[in-house]
């Protein structure tokens, strides 16, 4: 049981992490786009691993979809033809870059590992979950769960997040909305006659 | 060995890192966003991880991820819709060319 | 009587308003008359004068007289500042020689100063002169005496420069003033010195802090609980005070120079009254000095080679002024000596002498160099005697006096050899008696040179208005009956009724060599001076003053250059001085300015360089982001681990 775990872990992992890294390193924009698409169905699977249906499907909802979407037209919208292809910036902030993902990384591995052990109960060295509560789990699906917290502990959160979409779309709409046809903007004349 | 919590603690910690690199490294502003959704994933495993390891009766995690989830996609929305008013006025999607800002 | 000691603070205070009045009112061009300055100026040292005669009977009259009165003037914690002024003998007979000869020179000035464009300048300095001297002599304690000898000094630069657009006397002020600082530090020294060590005592008395009144005690505490090191050092820094004041050897230098003011200054300032300031504190702080032999010694010494090397260096002197401004060195020197070898009475006798005959001698030089419009070189004068009489009989007076024959500055004299010689210093008291020889001879070269023979210069003189030959009358007076009347009788020689009145009765000497000796080298002095300079007794016996020059010629311009002393102050300016004073300017201006400007330039540079992080890179700030969080949360956790 727990080697099928293992295995499906791993491999999730891996794709996970390398479709990350897909994303930052490649040169034509759309490839690095369907690498996200490829990191966001594989959190979700990660998800899965952990017993979070409801947060899996979620994920895949609004990021497999939505964010996919928006990222999709964004790109459409602002490539031209004669652009260069952008890859990575040669400059001192790259370096800073590395070493701090470095760093990052070295310090919460360092964390993990049981080296915080005088000073924290560590709570790293956790004994998987009972058998019967995952069960329990399996069996209803942790919507109900999910439902209940959102309408009692944290309601207010709910429904400061809707304000925030709503603020959201208010937002998009105003930002993206077209320049009046008294000032004339020398960009949009130029794609104009493009498109024309 | 039997996959523990520290083993999703470490591929969160890797992602954010390569969420990271990829949000100061690149020129292209939309490979930028795309970062910022890296880890703003990385940190939703984070708390689904630890959800399902110490809190599985009120799964307080999860429901964190979800608001993370919504803000997220607030975000990037609006993020690209700043992004499409910046190209009206100059059509380069270079970072390196947004920097009136300087001095 | 008593209402004129209680409200002897009237005294100094008239001059005062008389300055102030002066100064205002001509600010203000609110009048021109020349009278009224003079009015005012003289009015207020009358009312002096008048004061200081009352005090002086009310002093005769009492035994120990004593009056102090002293208001809180500054108060910091226990220190307490007194303001007041304290009368006793010695303060009573101080008032009356300023005063008197004050108010003279005033007169005098009327006349001499009448067609100068800064006439009312010259007397608002004198009225402020006159306020300091007098709060001088009528200060209560050390901390006020410091006070006015500043004032002193401050009267003096304003007055030798008076004729400041002529560079000689602007530098001639500069010196002097920059001299008398130098005195002035160790003044303050010795004073703040005196306060910390007897602190304790002042306290416990509860005396006003630095009165004069309890100085003795003050004294034997000090040397009591602190040893002999202390009391000598703290008089040597009150001596050096005096030395500058007084112009002793090595700080002497600037009262010749003092000359380049108008005469009735030198008259009054640097011959009866300022100077004399010096022997006045030595007086004053007498206690302190008695208990320290050493810097008795020191001030032996110190006076012996001023007045040696003054009288030498006044023999070759042509110019009047500078022949009595020398014989005033060499007499300051001589009543140093006196304070020195204990002789505390001798000294503050000629003192007194010497601030009449002094101020009379420098008044008919004036009278003379008026006559001759503004000709002061002696080898152009000669024959004067016919011209103007009265000035030759008075300047005769002055120079018996000074010389020691007879007239007031023997007794004077007498008693700082009895001094000396009680205290069996006996080589200064070889010594003194040539110097007084050398000043018999040198004052009668000066009369003979400028009042007998022919008459060498080439302006026709006029006679001297009565205005001026007045005060030299009057001052005549006490020049010449001076001695005998203080000396008490004829008989016993000593300098009984004055010292007694001082307050310290000498030892008498019955023994008739010393005067006996003194008188007749002084008459040598004399006879040496007659047959190389007096027409009259060239017929008997002559000797060419120029023959001994050309024989001596080393000596002479050793001499003439004044010892080489004010080169040798030159060339330490300019080789010592100057070259540290450079480097330290320059430390000042590149090193210390340089570090207050690298602040600046840090800052600047530290601007310059943190303003190319913001390059409008919206990456190049999140990479700082995120580095600065990485580096805090590993400072964090290194300080928390550790």
């Amino acid at each position: 049981m727990e080697v099928i775990y293992s295995i499906f872990f791993y491999i999730t992992a891996l794709t996970v992490i390398l479709s990350a890294f897909g994303v930052v390193l490649f040169k034509k924009i759309v490839y690095s786009m369907i690498s996200l698409i490829v990191c966001f169905f594989s959190i979700a699977g990660i998800f899965i691993l952990l017993n979070a249906d409801f947060v899996a499907i979620s994920q895949l909802m609004i990021y497999g979809i939505g964010i996919t979407i928006i990222m999709i037209f964004a790109i459409m919208m602002t490539s031209r033809e004669s652009e260069k292809k952008l890859w990575i910036a040669f400059a001192p902030r790259t370096l800073f870059a590395v070493l701090t993902g470095i760093g990052m990384f070295a310090l919460i591995v360092y964390a993990v590992f049981g080296c915080f052990d005088e000073h924290i109960n560590c709570v790293f060295n956790i004994t998987p979950p009972e058998i019967d509560v995952i069960n329990l789990i399996r069996q209803n699906g942790t919507a109900a769960i999910i439902g209940k917290q959102l309408f009692t502990t944290y309601l207010l959160p709910f429904e400061l997040i809707s304000v925030l979409l709503l603020a959201a779309i208010l937002g998009v709409v105003v930002i993206t909305k077209k320049d009046s046809e008294k000032l004339v903007n020398p960009t949009t004349e130029v794609l104009e006659k493009e498109v024309n | 060995m039997e996959i523990g919590l520290t083993h999703f603690v470490i591929l969160s910690a890797v992602l954010f890192s390569i969420g990271i690199l990829g949000l100061i490294v690149s020129r292209n502003i939309i490979k930028v966003l795309m970062s910022i959704e890296i880890l703003l994933n990385a940190v939703n495993i984070n708390f689904v991880a630890f959800a399902n390891y110490t809190d599985l009766g009120d799964l307080k995690g999860h429901v964190f991820a979800i608001f993370i989830m919504a803000i997220a996609a607030a975000e990037a929305a609006v993020g690209l819709a700043l992004l499409l008013a910046l190209y009206r006025n100059k059509p380069s999607v270079d970072v390196e060319d947004y920097d009136i800002l300087n001095g | 009587m008593n209402f004129f000691v209680e409200n002897a603070w009237i005294i100094p205070v008239m001059p005062l308003l008389a300055f102030l009045t002066i100064l205002f009112c001509r600010s203000f061009k609110l009048y021109e008359n020349k009278k009224i300055s003079m009015l005012l100026t003289v009015g207020s040292t009358a009312i002096g004068l008048i004061f200081s005669s009352f005090i002086l009977t009310w002093a005769a009259g009492h035994e120990n007289a004593l009056y102090q009165q002293n208001f809180t003037w500054i108060q910091v914690d226990a220190i307490k500042l007194p303001i007041g002024w304290l009368v006793d003998n010695l303060t009573a007979a101080m008032l009356m020689v300023v005063t008197s000869v004050s108010i003279l020179i005033q007169i005098y000035s009327h006349e001499y100063m009448n067609h100068d464009d800064g006439y009312h300048k010259f007397f608002a300095y004198l009225a402020l002169f006159n306020f300091s001297m007098l709060g001088l002599v009528l200060s209560s304690n050390l901390f006020q005496i410091y006070i006015f000898w500043e004032l002193v000094g401050l009267s003096s630069y304003l007055l030798i420069g008076f004729w400041f657009k002529r560079p000689s006397a602007a530098s001639a002020a500069k010196k002097a003033f920059i001299m008398n600082r130098i005195g002035d530090f160790g003044l303050l020294l010795g004073v703040v010195s005196i306060l910390y060590f007897s602190f304790d005592w002042w306290i416990i008395n509860n005396q006003p802090l630095l009165s004069f009144a309890v100085f003795n005690d003050v004294a034997n505490y000090i040397f009591i609980s602190n040893g002999p090191v202390v009391i000598s050092l703290i008089a040597f820094a009150i001596f050096l005070g005096a030395m500058a004041k007084s112009a002793q050897f090595p700080l002497h230098t600037w009262l010749p120079d003092a000359m380049e003011g108008p005469t009735p200054i030198s008259a009054l300032i640097h011959a009866a009254t300022m100077v004399a300031a010096g022997v006045f504190l030595i007086a004053r702080t007498y206690p302190i000095f008695k208990l320290s032999p050493e810097i008795m010694m020191f001030m032996l010494i110190i006076g012996l080679i001023t007045a040696f090397m003054a009288a030498t260096i006044a023999i070759v002197q042509t110019d009047i002024k500078k022949i009595l401004a020398y014989s005033t060195c060499s007499q300051l020197g001589f009543m140093v000596m006196g304070m020195g070898a204990g002789a505390y009475a001798a000294g503050l006798f000629h003192l007194v002498t010497h601030a009449y005959f002094k101020a009379m001698l420098f008044l008919c030089s004036g009278a003379v160099i008026h006559a001759l419009a503004d000709q002061q070189d002696v080898r152009k004068m000669g024959g004067l005697r016919k011209h103007m009489p009265a000035v030759a009989y008075t300047y005769l007076i002055g120079t018996f006096a000074i010389s020691g024959i007879l007239l007031s500055g023997f007794w004077s004299k007498e008693g700082i050899f009895m001094g000396l010689e009680s205290g069996k210093h006996w080589i200064f008291l070889i010594t003194a008696i040539i110097v007084a020889g050398m000043t018999s001879f040198y004052m009668f070269r000066s009369y003979f040179l400028v009042f007998e023979g022919e008459y060498k210069g080439e302006t026709k003189p006029h006679m001297p208005n009565k205005v001026l030959t007045i005060p030299l009358i009057i001052l005549a007076i006490p020049s010449a009956i001076l001695g005998f009347v203080l000396s008490g009788s004829l008989k016993g020689f000593g300098i009984g009724s004055f010292a007694k009145f001082v307050g310290y009765a000498g030892e008498h000497h019955a023994s008739l060599m010393l005067p006996a000796v003194s008188l007749l080298i002084s008459l040598a002095g004399l006879f040496i001076a007659a047959i190389m300079y007096w027409d009259k007794a060239k017929e008997f016996i002559n000797i060419d003053p120029e023959v001994i020059k050309n024989k001596f010629s080393y000596c002479y311009k050793f001499l003439i250059n004044k010892w080489y002393i004010d080169d040798l102050y030159l060339g330490f300016l300019r080789m010592i001085f100057l070259p540290v004073a450079r480097f330290v300017a320059w430390f000042d201006r590149t090193i210390v300015d340089g570090i207050v400007n690298l602040v600046g330039v840090t800052v600047k540079f530290t601007g310059n360089t943190l303003r190319l992080l913001q390059n409008g890179n919206l990456q190049t700030y999140n990479a700082i982001l995120f580095s600065g969080l990485l580096i805090y949360i590993i400072a964090v956790l290194a300080y928390w681990l550790l």
